[in-house]
């Protein structure tokens, strides 16, 4: 049995749209799963079940063996780190009792680290200057940091991140992607992490679910999603934004050097493919 | 311009007088803010927590609004008789719309997205309410809480017309004795009681607003 566990997971609202619709997955221990699919299609229905913002309508989740529905609720939150794409510090808080919160309203008061938070802050790239500050002085991309640090304040094995960097500029989001990725490998927890964008999906993900409707139409990794598309909506929705993300990153830079050093052209480099 | 030095002769002779006036308004005021602001507070949250119960309490105090406060007097003295106990009654009934309805539109304003992750975080109901949601509604809170005092203490001069004490002794002295330096120099004690406490409370506001939002808006 994996660590995160769905068996034949349902929600409907009223009436019987399913909106997320008998859905089966197993995810192992230290895995990155990457959650994409078109807008409405159920991401985060499904991530919100995992910590009992939204009721199961039929099946169960079980986390390391245990049914969501044994946990006792609380507990099994603040076990769990969570970060939204609107971020959702709390303005009236300096970022270090931000990223305190979570010690802060558990039992053992003993439980808040003097040295976390400035730990933490560094993890996310920003210096501990930063921990007197307040919410609204920082930058979007800085929120976001604090976000993620925050959401690793009690240690979880499972982190749920619901499009986390949807709503910060381009360049920030490469990093944070980098950086996350990073903290991944550093610290191995169980990533559950929902996005609408393919090439984030591919690029962080070890595993990838592609949902359609509530249910999932594809899964596996990167290669398979984009060389092996088990349908021609997976085919279509992953097409050649889902090629580019899969292109060494590496091998492309040294390309685009050698244009840019004219030892070769583009046009040179098309021929040689044909 | 005599009768400002009249006003003025006036308080430097019954200068006791006035200073008792204006302790006994002060302490109805504070006796009414203090029981308006208990059960104003504890009515809005609770109305947070229950859509049904939040609808009747916004139709019955705005109910309450449209009667008339002398009727309100009226109808107390019945009830409860002459005095200060039917001034605060009615004093507490008229203070509750602004502090009920800015605890209850405080509340419900807090950002969604703030209020989903500290639940998502674990945070328990009394937590949400404690550390997130009366702090970051307070300064609409503290917007009702003013308007309240002021209101309680402009409206606790017509309180005396029941018999209660306060600086509206000494306008309602002024009316029936036909002496208008009286009726002004309690009426004018009574604008500056309130100016000045408005005047600390938007300090106090600001402050607030700043120090909790960032901005003054
Ligand atoms: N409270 C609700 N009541 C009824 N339908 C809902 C509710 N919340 C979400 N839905 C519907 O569930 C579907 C999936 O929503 P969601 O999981 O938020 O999608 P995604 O995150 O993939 O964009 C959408 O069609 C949405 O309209
Ligand atoms: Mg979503």
């Amino acid at each position: 049995m994996g660590f995160i566990e769905f068996n034949h997971v349902v929600k409907s609202y009223s009436g019987d749209v399913k909106v997320i619709d008998d859905i089966t997955l197993s995810i192992e221990r230290g895995e990155f799963v990457t959650i994409v699919g078109p807008s409405g299609c159920g991401k985060t229905t499904l991530l919100k079940m995992v910590n009992k913002l939204i009721p199961i309508s039929q099946g169960n989740i079980y986390i390391d063996g245990k049914d969501v529905i044994d946990w006792e609720t609380i507990s099994l939150r603040r076990s769990i780190g969570y970060v939204i794409q609107h971020i959702g510090l709390l303005p009236h808080l300096n970022i270090e009792d931000n990223i305190n919160y979570v010690p802060s309203i558990s039992k053992r008061k003993s439980g808040i680290d003097k040295n976390r938070a400035k730990e933490l802050i560094e993890l996310v790239g920003l210096s501990d200057d930063y921990l007197s500050r307040y919410p609204r002085q920082l930058s979007g991309g800085q929120m976001q940091r604090i976000g993620v640090a925050r959401a690793l304040t009690a240690d979880p094995e499972i982190i749920l991140m619901d499009e986390p960097f949807g709503a910060v500029d381009e360049i920030a989001r490469t990093q944070l992607q980098h950086e996350i990725k990073e903290i991944h490998k550093k610290l191995k927890k169980t990533i559950l992490f929902v996005t609408h964008d393919i090439q984030e999906a591919l690029k962080l993900g070890t595993k990838i679910v592609l949902l359609k409707n509530g249910k999932i139409e594809q899964i596996g990794t990167q290669e398979e999603l984009v060389f092996k598309p088990k349908s021609e909506y997976v085919k279509a929705f992953f097409g050649l934004k889902g090629f580019q993300a899969s292109l060494n990153e590496n091998v492309m830079h040294n390309v685009y050097n050698r244009i840019l050093l004219k030892q070769e052209t583009l046009d040179g480099i098309y021929r040689k493919l044909e | 311009m005599k009768i400002i030095t009249d006003i003025l002769n006036l308080y430097k002779e019954r200068f006791s007088f006035f200073l008792e006036l204006l302790i006994q308004h002060m302490m109805l005021t504070l006796i009414s803010v203090s029981i308006i602001t208990v059960i104003g507070l504890s009515t809005g949250i609770l109305m947070t927590r229950n859509e049904g119960f939040a609808k009747v309490v916004l139709m019955v105090t705005n109910f309450m609004y449209t009667i008339p406060s002398i009727a309100l007097f009226g109808v107390l003295v019945i009830i409860t008789g002459i005095g200060n106990k039917s001034a605060i009654i009615a004093l507490v009934i008229y203070g509750l719309l602004p502090v009920i309805r800015n605890t209850y539109v405080g509340i419900n304003e807090v950002d969604n997205q703030i209020i989903e992750s500290a639940i998502g975080m674990g945070s328990t109901n009394i937590q949400l309410l404690l550390r997130v949601q009366l702090p970051l509604a307070l300064p609409v809170i503290f917007a009702g809480f003013r308007t309240m005092v002021i209101m309680t203490i402009a409206l606790c001069a017509i309180a005396s017309f029941i018999g209660a004490g306060g600086l509206g002794v000494a306008i309602w002295r002024g009316i029936t004795t036909n002496f208008p330096e009286m009726t002004l120099a309690g009426s004018l004690l009574v604008a500056l009681l309130a100016i000045i406490t408005d005047f600390i409370l938007e300090i106090v506001e600001k402050h607030m607003k700043k120090r909790i939002w960032g901005s003054v808006k």
